[in-house]
Order: C-alpha cells, then sequence, then structure tokens
C-alpha cells in the first residue's frame, strides 16, 4: 500500500473518531447541565465544551457555542471540519477501501453538511447527535465488516485507536479542571457525583461501570475503569492495546527494532498496563498529560514508520 | 417509440440514412425497442442515471473550495450500431494512422528526414510549443510514443468516415465506454443478446498488457502504475477506475521519487521499483527539473531515469507536437512517407490560417468556416461561422490576425445526427454525434477497443460534442 | 595541454526547514573533444544520496537528495580536466560564398533547427537585422563572426547591475549595457537572425587574466560554421575560445543551463550563495 494512501487511511480514522467524539462531548454536557445541581451553570457547561474543542475563550454565546464546536468549517475541530476530512481521506483511497464504507461515510457527510444549524442550535441538538453518532456506529461496523483485514484495515482502526485514547484523555481532563473549579466554590458530594456522571457519559460508560464497579463509581474508580480497564472498548489502556494490536499485525518484522514504532508501543503498552491507580491520582493533571503526549509520540512513530 | 422518429433536411441519419426506414443493422434494435413502451423506458432511463451516481461516474467541476460539484455525464439510452464490415475497415484506419503518427514522432526526434526531404515543413514543427527539446535523441522503451490514441471520427453527409483530430497526449474517456457500456446491459439485457456486439470490457486488460510490453529492457514482471495529478482532476474517476480495473497503484507525483536514475513510490513498507508509468499528467507537470519548477505534481529526476531508460512513459512526452491541428494537415503525406500507403482514413480539408493563399481564403470566408486553435482540445476556443454575427466574424479575424501559426480552419462539417431522448421535449429528436475511438500500440501490440465514446450534443443544431461543452454520451454497439 | 582544477561551492539557506528536496548541479566539465575529465569530486554536508545523469542536450549533470531534513546546504564539487589547446591556423580551406550558402540549405536547417530557433531570452525584432555589420559571402565566415563579436564588444557596456538571470537579449541590448549572459544571448540571438546556429555556453574561465567573469561561473557563445563546426565566441572578453575556457553545458540559452536548480517542498525564502574557482595546475 502507498504510505501517501495508508496517511489518509489513519486520518480518517482519527478524523471519524474525533468528530464523533465531539459530538458526543457537546451533547452530554449540555444536557446534563439542564438538570444537575445548581453550582453546575450552563456558562460552566458551555466553557466545558469549549475547551474541549481547543478553545480558550469563553465569552461565546450558547448559540455561539454549539456553531463554533459543530457547524463551523472555519475551525479545523469542530464536527464538521472532522467530517468533512475524513471523507476527503476515505474518497482520495476509495479504490481501497469497500463501496459500502465509501458509501456509508458519504451518507454521513452529507446529513452533516445539509443539517439546519438553526434548527441544531434552537431545538434539535439532541436529534442531530444521535443521528450523527448512530451513523458514526454505522461507519464503523463497515469498517470491521465489509473490508479484508488486512493493512487497509489495520491502519484505519490503528488511527481511529489512536485518538480514541487521546481523546479519553483529553475528555478526563476537561472534567477533572471542571470538578476542580466546583470544588474551590465549596465541595459538594452531589456535585462530584454529577461531574462522574457526566464524564463516564460522555465515554459512553455510566451504565456499563455502574455494572462493573457494583455501584456508582467515585473518582479513583472512575480513573480505573477510563483509564486502566483492559476490557471496555472505552478505556485508555483497551485503545492502547488495539493500537498495539494491529501496528504488530502490520509491522513484518519478528522482532521489531529497537527504532520501530512497534517496539516503542510494547515497550509503552507494557509500563501502562501495570500502572496502577493511585499511580495517577497522586498527580492526575500532569500523569494525563503524560499519557497524552506518549499517544502523539506514538502516532509520529507510526507516521514516519508506514505513513511517509 | 421509434416509430415516429423523423429527420429532416440534408443531415446523415446513422438510423435512417436518408430513408424513412431503418437502415440494416438497426432493424433488430428498432424492433426490440418496440417492445417497450414510454413509461418503461422512462423508468429504465431513471435506474440508469441512479446506477451511475451511485457508482461516482461522475465528472467534477472544482472551484475554490474542496467540495466542488460531481456531475454524471449525460448518459443516451439509444444506442450508437456500426456494422462489423464498416467498423473493420474504420479500424485498420486506426491502426495505420497512429503507427505513422508513432513513426512520425520517432523521426521527429531522431533524424527528422521527414522535414530534411520537406514532406512536412520544418517552421511548423519547429514553432511547436509541444515539441520538447527534451526528448531529443531519447529512445522510449519499447519504441513507442503514443502507446494510447484517441482519434476522434465524424461521419459527414457525404455517408463517409473523416478524423476530425488526433489526440495523442493523455487522451481520456475510455472509462465512460465501459460504464455505459455496464449499465446499458444491466437495462436492456435482451436486446443486447438479440444484437450479438462485439466487447468492451476486455479494455482494461488489454491496457494492462500493453504497459507491460513496453516495460524497460530486463523487466520481466514490471510494475505498472497510474499518474494522476489528484482527485481535484476532473477525469479522477477515470484514473481510479482505470487503476482499480487493471489491479495497479494509483499513484500522485508525491508517491514517487528518483534516486540514482530509478523511479520508485513510498509504501508502507518502504520504496517500490516502478517501472511503466501511465501517466495522466500533462508534459510540462511531470518533472519539475526540466519543466515547470513550481509545478507540485511532478517527480524530480523521472526525464533522468527516463532518458537512461529505466522507465517507461506512457504516452511519451512530447507527443502533442503530432497533435497539432496544423500537422493534421499533412497527416495523409505522413502516412505515406512512412507506411508508402494510402491514408484509409480521409482527412477534413483544411486550411493553415500561416499559409498566404490559405490565410487570405479563410479571410474572406470565415463565415462558412469553422476556425480552430491548433493545440487546444475539449472543444475550446472553436468558432463556427455560420453561428456567427457579423460583428464576431471581425471578432475571429483579428484573433487570427494576431497569431496565424495557431489557427486552422476548415469547412463546416456536417456531423451525422443519431436519434437521441430529449427531455424538455419527452420525444426522440436528432442530435450530431462523432466518435472518440481508443487505439493501443505496445511493443509488437495493437489493439482498438471496438467502439469507442460516440458522444451526442445534446443542444439541437450544436456540432461541438465535448462534455465539457454540455455534451452526452451513447453506448457504441459494433455488431459481430 | 593544460590540467585544471575547478571547484564549485554552494551554500543555500532557508527560513525553514526543507524536509524534501533534489538538487541538480550541472557544474562538471564536460567530457569529450578537446576536453578531458579526470576526476571530480562532491561533498556536501548533510546526509545524501547522489548520482549523475545526462541533461536534455547532454550535459553531465549531477543529482543530489538530503536524506534529511535542512535548513542550511553546502555542496562542494571540485574536478581534475585536461584541456588542448586549439590550434587556429588549422582552418581547413573553405569556399566563403559555398559556406555561407550552406545556411539556406534545408537539411542543414532541420539538423541545427534546436540552435536556430529563437528562444523567450534571445529574440529580437527582425528590423534589429540592419545595425549589424553587412555580410560579404566573398569572405570566410569566421571573419563575420569576429567582426559580429567586435560590435558588441564595442556597444555593450559591461555593467554587472544592469540585468537579471531573465533579461531577455533586447532588453540588455536597447540599454547597451550587460554582463557576460547577456553578451551571449545578444550575440546568439544576432547569429540567429542572420539563418546561423548558435547555442549558449556555460563554464569556467580560469582565472589569472584580468577577464570579466572571475568567481563566479562563465557564459559565452558557440557558433556553428559550415564546415569549420562550433566555434566558440565570448564577446564580454573580446575573444574566441581558447585553452582558458572550460566548458560545462551548452543550450538554446541560460535556462538550459543553469548551474544549480532546486526543486523542494519548503515555505520559507532562500538565499543562496555561489562561488568558483579555477585553478591552473601545471602549464604543459
Amino acid at each position: 500500500m502507498l504510505s501517501r494512501i495508508a496517511n489518509n487511511l489513519f486520518w480518517m480514522g482519527r478524523y471519524l473518531e474525533r468528530a464523533e467524539s465531539m459530538t458526543r462531548f457537546t451533547k452530554v454536557n449540555y444536557f446534563s447541565a439542564l438538570d444537575g445541581p445548581i453550582a453546575v451553570s450552563r456558562e460552566l457547561a458551555l466553557s466545558a465544551i469549549l475547551r474541549m474543542n481547543g478553545m480558550s475563550q469563553t465569552e461565546l454565546s450558547e448559540e455561539d457555542t454549539l456553531l463554533q464546536v459543530t457547524f463551523a468549517k472555519g475551525n479545523g475541530n469542530s464536527v464538521i471540519s472532522g467530517v468533512i476530512a475524513a471523507r476527503e481521506n476515505a474518497r482520495s483511497a476509495r479504490d481501497v477501501i469497500s463501496t459500502e464504507l465509501w458509501e456509508s461515510i458519504n451518507k454521513y457527510y452529507h446529513f452533516v453538511l445539509e443539517y439546519k444549524i438553526e434548527d441544531y442550535q434552537k431545538t434539535h441538538l439532541y436529534d442531530f447527535s444521535q443521528r450523527a453518532t448512530d451513523m458514526a456506529m454505522v461507519i464503523k461496523g463497515k469498517i470491521d465488516s465489509t473490508l479484508i483485514h488486512d493493512p487497509t484495515w489495520d491502519v484505519i482502526k490503528a488511527g481511529l485507536f489512536v485518538e480514541r485514547a487521546i481523546q479519553i484523555l483529553r475528555t478526563i481532563e476537561v472534567k477533572y479542571e471542571d470538578m476542580k473549579m466546583l470544588d474551590a466554590e465549596g465541595p459538594s458530594i452531589a456535585v462530584r457525583s454529577h461531574q462522574l456522571a457526566t464524564l463516564l457519559d460522555t465515554l459512553e460508560s455510566f451504565d456499563i461501570s455502574k455494572k462493573y464497579c457494583s455501584r456508582t463509581p467515585d473518582l479513583t474508580s472512575a480513573l480505573e475503569f477510563l483509564v486502566l480497564n483492559p476490557d471496555f472498548p472505552r478505556s485508555f489502556l483497551f485503545c492502547l492495546e488495539s493500537v498495539k494490536f494491529h501496528i504488530g499485525r502490520l509491522s513484518l518484522e519478528k522482532h521489531p527494532s529497537v527504532e520501530s514504532a512497534e517496539y516503542f508501543i510494547n515497550k509503552n503498552y507494557s509500563k501502562v498496563k501495570y500502572t496502577i491507580v493511585q499511580d495517577l491520582e497522586s498527580d492526575l493533571t500532569t500523569e494525563l498529560s503524560t499519557l497524552t503526549n506518549l499517544m502523539f509520540e506514538i502516532a509520529g512513530k507510526i507516521e514516519s514508520q508506514y505513513l511517509s | 417509440m421509434l416509430e415516429n422518429y423523423k429527420c429532416e433536411g440534408e443531415l446523415f441519419d446513422e438510423m435512417l440514412a436518408k430513408t424513412p426506414k431503418a437502415v440494416q443493422h438497426y432493424e433488430k434494435f428498432v424492433k426490440q425497442f418496440a417492445e417497450y413502451n414510454k413509461s418503461d423506458f422512462l423508468r429504465l432511463k431513471d435506474e440508469a442515471k441512479i446506477q451511475f451516481l451511485n457508482e461516482g461516474i461522475t465528472f467534477a467541476t472544482y472551484n475554490n473550495n474542496a467540495e466542488g460539484t460531481e456531475r454524471i455525464f449525460p448518459f443516451d439510452m439509444i444506442p450508437r450500431i456500426i456494422p462489423a464490415k464498416e467498423w473493420d475497415f474504420i479500424e485498420k484506419g486506426l491502426i495505420q494512422r497512429n503507427l505513422a503518427i508513432n513513426a512520425f514522432l520517432d523521426d521527429l526526434y531522431h533524424d527528422k528526414k521527414i522535414l530534411k526531404d520537406g514532406v512536412v515543413p520544418l517552421d511548423l514543427i519547429q514553432s511547436s510549443k509541444n515539441l520538447l527539446a527534451q526528448m531529443q535523441g531519447v529512445n522510449p522503451p519499447g519504441g513507442i510514443y503514443n502507446h494510447i490514441s484517441g482519434t476522434d471520427l465524424i461521419r459527414h453527409n457525404d455517408g463517409e468516415y473523416y478524423v476530425l483530430e488526433d489526440n495523442v497526449r493523455v487522451p481520456s474517456g475510455v472509462s465512460y465506454v465501459l460504464a455505459n457500456r455496464n449499465s446499458l446491459k444491466k437495462t436492456l439485457p435482451k436486446l443486447f443478446k438479440q444484437c450479438k456486439v462485439q466487447l468492451v470490457q476486455e479494455y482494461p486488460d488489454k491496457l494492462l498488457q500493453m504497459l507491460q510490453s513496453v516495460a524497460p529492457q530486463g523487466v520481466d514482471e514490471p510494475n505498472c502504475v497510474l499518474l494522476t495529478p489528484g482527485m481535484y482532476n476532473s477525469a479522477y474517476f477515470e484514473h481510479s477506475f482505470l487503476a482499480q480495473s487493471m489491479g495497479i497503484e494509483l499513484v500522485e507525483g508525491r508517491d514517487l521519487f528518483v534516486e540514482k536514475n530509478f523511479v520508485y513510490m513510498k509504501t508502507i513498507y518502504g520504496p517500490k521499483r516502478v517501472d511503466v508509468i501511465y501517466r495522466r499528467v500533462d508534459d510540462l507537470f511531470i518533472d519539475p527539473l526540466e519543466f515547470k519548477e513550481d509545478s507540485a505534481l511532478g517527480t524530480a529526476g523521472l526525464m533522468h531515469a527516463y532518458r537512461e531508460g529505466n522507465v517507461a512513459l506512457v504516452n511519451a512526452p512530447g507527443t502533442g507536437v503530432a497533435d497539432d491541428k496544423a500537422v493534421y494537415i499533412y497527416m495523409p503525406e505522413i502516412i505515406k512517407y512512412y507506411l508508402g500507403e494510402e491514408a484509409i482514413l480521409n482527412n477534413v480539408p483544411t486550411y493553415r490560417c500561416e499559409k498566404e493563399d490559405d490565410f487570405k481564403y479563410v479571410m474572406e470566408n470565415v463565415h462558412q468556416l469553422v476556425v480552430k486553435p491548433v493545440d487546444e482540445s475539449g472543444g475550446y476556443g472553436i468558432s463556427i461561422g455560420n453561428t456567427l454575427t457579423k460583428a464576431e466574424i471581425e471578432e475571429v479575424k483579428v484573433t487570427i490576425k494576431a497569431n496565424r501559426r495557431k489557427y486552422i480552419a476548415q469547412p463546416i462539417m456536417s456531423l451525422s445526427v443519431h436519434p437521441t431522448y430529449i427531455e424538455d421535449s419527452d420525444q426522440f429528436e436528432p442530435r450530431h454525434i462523432d466518435l472518440r475511438t481508443f487505439c493501443l500500440l505496445g511493443k509488437d501490440f495493437q489493439y482498438a477497443l471496438p467502439g469507442g465514446l460516440t458522444r451526442v450534443a445534446l443542444k439541437k443544431g450544436e456540432l461541438i460534442v465535448n462534455s465539457s461543452q454540455g455534451g452526452g454520451s451513447k453506448d457504441t454497439w459494433i455488431l459481430s | 595541454m593544460y590540467d585544471y582544477q575547478t571547484g564549485y561551492h554552494a551554500h543555500n539557506k532557508y527560513e525553514l526547514s526543507v524536509p524534501q528536496a533534489v538538487f541538480q548541479l550541472l557544474v562538471l566539465p564536460s567530457d569529450g573533444g578537446r576536453q578531458q575529465l579526470l576526476d571530480y569530486n562532491l561533498k556536501a554536508n548533510v546526509p545524501h544520496e547522489w548520482w549523475t545523469g545526462y541533461n536534455a542536450f547532454g550535459a553531465n549533470c549531477i543529482l543530489l537528495a538530503p536524506k534529511k531534513a535542512f535548513t542550511e546546504i553546502e555542496i562542494d564539487i571540485t574536478t581534475h580536466v585536461q584541456l588542448q589547446s586549439i590550434n587556429s591556423f588549422e582552418r581547413p580551406f573553405v569556399n566563403s560564398e559555398e559556406q555561407w550558402n550552406r545556411l539556406t540549405d534545408l537539411s542543414f536547417r532541420v539538423e541545427h533547427g534546436t540552435y536556430l530557433a529563437q528562444t523567450s531570452l534571445t529574440i529580437f525584432q527582425n528590423k534589429e537585422i540592419s545595425s549589424l555589420p553587412p555580410i560579404d559571402k566573398q569572405q570566410p565566415m569566421i571573419d563575420y563572426i569576429v567582426s559580429l563579436k567586435n560590435t558588441l564588444y564595442d556597444q555593450l557596456q559591461y555593467d554587472g547591475g544592469s540585468t537579471d538571470a531573465h533579461t531577455p537579449a533586447h532588453k540588455a541590448w536597447a540599454n547597451r549595457k550587460g554582463v557576460c549572459q547577456d553578451f551571449g544571448h545578444v550575440f546568439i540571438g544576432w547569429c540567429r537572425m542572420l539563418g546561423i546556429p548558435a547555442r549558449y555556453v556555460s563554464g569556467y574561465l580560469s582565472q589569472g587574466h584580468q577577464y570579466r567573469g572571475d568567481g563566479q561561473l562563465h557564459a559565452w557563445a558557440e557558433c556553428y560554421l559550415p564546415e569549420d563546426g562550433w566555434v566558440g565566441v565570448d564577446a564580454s572578453n573580446n575573444l574566441l575560445v581558447d585553452h582558458h575556457y572550460i566548458k560545462i553545458a551548452h543550450g538554446r540559452d541560460y535556462y538550459d543551463c543553469s548551474a544549480m536548480t532546486g526543486v523542494l517542498i519548503s515555505g520559507g525564502k532562500q538565499v543562496s550563495l555561489h562561488s568558483v574557482s579555477v585553478d591552473m595546475q601545471s602549464n604543459q
């Protein structure tokens, strides 16, 4: 496979995941502010949405915030930018992906592009988010069920999991900032558990984590679940292991050399695997950024070995 | 449905050919077609359209945004039918003509005998901007220059075929031939069986066979690739379609690099040598070291690798000097010079504005001539005399005077017409057509695609059939 | 026999890091005829691959591809070349009139078509022909070429600041100012106007004499005289080419002989410095 095509597929995976993550974050945080404890203001929710999107200014009105993070083509991190980029990448690789996959991406693209922004801002945020997320799920289903599981598939999946790992860390980071801000106004158990629920919900793990932990999770168990759980598809460790799996399949080396992407991933995977939640909790902000940088380095290694 | 079809005036109708009854080779079709009623037909037509859109058989027009608009190339369901004997004659003529063009190019880039013998004027060749000094003395692998030629044919109202122009740079359109056939086969299967039509589906195999035949010496299993300017090119669909159907890699200039005069493509497992490049990129964009320095489409050092004989370029650079419309005039002499044969296919009589006598004649008769620039394609820059106002005629004269080398003129050929479904009137009406043929030359290899792309001007009376000018297409049936 | 060591030094700096590039260097003395390239050596300050190839006009060029991103690149190419002296007295006897008449011969014009056609850098308006010395067909062509060279030398002032690499000959001539490149282009333009094949030549000029073109690559012209063959003319120094002239390449004009061409992926600006040295090793 051509390196350029592999690069486009890798980024197709990343953009799909990024757009989906942003859609879900906006939806969950927007609605959770509606029925939360009084301290959890709508302003805080909007600010979290903006911060998740990498924007620092928090002066925007609700409508502008929603427009910026979802439909602003000028904002490279908006949902629409992600969808356009994913589709353009898919288009350049049309001859190597299945027609079914292409059509599902194309459909997603047309759905987002043709959605009435005004409806979204005023009344249909839930409808849009739900349908967009469903379409993203369909695309992922097509990735797994209509492609030959060859390097094409591995590259897309690697991109997807790299991005998901980053988005998980980013979500935790933003929500942790929220918790700290709220704590500063006076700690409250209700507020804390509401924020934890929002965090888990954003990562589609509220129900499932309750089942796993047999109770409503506290910060420690939430972190353990979202970062270190080896079996839950929206945990960081699971994503890292998936990246390891796909790059391992891609590699032709029996004994990966020290400079290879595979070696780097395997080594760091082991480190994360034997991390305990207390290590994270001791300085969460630093640990999150260390892990984020690790993912950037992994992406860089994959790019320089396979994609350029 | 075709019973009421009429064609009036001096036009040559492919189906009626001046008699009110369908000519023999159309009879079976017309009889079968009568079994469909209008609503069947419209339903089938819509189905075909949707099929094209779903399969992405489109050409795109881009402005400044990345999204662009994708349009389908309008496709008319009534096929154009050519009897086997007539095609045999055309096929021979095409191969003859393109072999002569190949010999001509080889001569121009080596000994230039034809110029020394004064058969083709030196100044005409010397002033062609498509003559490349970079090709002087170069021996392309397999000795082939115009591997793929798209000769355009028309039928005049005398019933004879004429060559309208030669296209030996990067002719396009063949993917529509295959797509049209696929679509028609699905929508009118019965008709197909009845009429016994020659296959076109083997074209990708033939193309690959040809590419492999011109591999550099000593390469047994050549790695052939198709080089595209990228997905914003209007013919990107064709590029990806052909690459896919040949099972070869679709590459862009940035996927390739040259080292020690060999060409490589960048893959996930490192560099892989490239032996044959079917390039759909114009001459000036293939190697920024030798042509346009600022071209992002090309590969630096490619021409060095080519001159060393380490890679084949299809078509060879510098072929454009042969499809210059002023060189066209000399084609019968060129055929005779190299092959010792009379040209099988007719040339349209053509005036070279650069020549004094011709210029005088053209100036006095713009109103009854077609004036064309010699080096444009896609139907751009053409003026048809009898459609012009007095002021426009004067304008054309001024344009010609300013650059006489750039213009030729021809009598207004009456392109034959063919029944075509017209949406506005909801009827079958006669429309002008031509035929873009596809001819392949390789090392010990010759092939002409049976049929080709029949292009149809959808506007009434319009003589320019190019897709860029709003034309459509038809399937072309060569009976066996 | 004359032995020379030539040196070419290029030093390019870039505003932003250049991840990928290919350079073509047209600086090796040509090998063959009265010149023999005995040896050459290339050094660059970045890891690279390099190879040689022939350009469209048969000149031996070096291609160099850095293997790593860089912001500064220095390339040094030194060569050892041997020249034979030109004996201008060994000219065969030619019938001048026949020589002049050959110019109009079709197969002669076809053979030399590449160097008869004007380019954007050499083209003159035909009326300029009246300012040239009149042709006397009883005179050998070489004499006419010498008078053409003298005319140019007398009227065009050597001036480093008046033109650049893209100045067409007619502009330099209109201002009566130029550098060796412009002398070359004007001379070539004149010859072609008269139907005499002429081409642009780049090369090294041995220093030591107070010649124009020191420290930089030099340029001159060659014109083709029936029976005589290619004759080198350096109008900027008012000389016919001799053993002080080490030829690199020829072409239709400057664009075909540019010493260093780079194709790079980078957004920033470039600053380049080139210098040239020619040392004579030992005299015969």
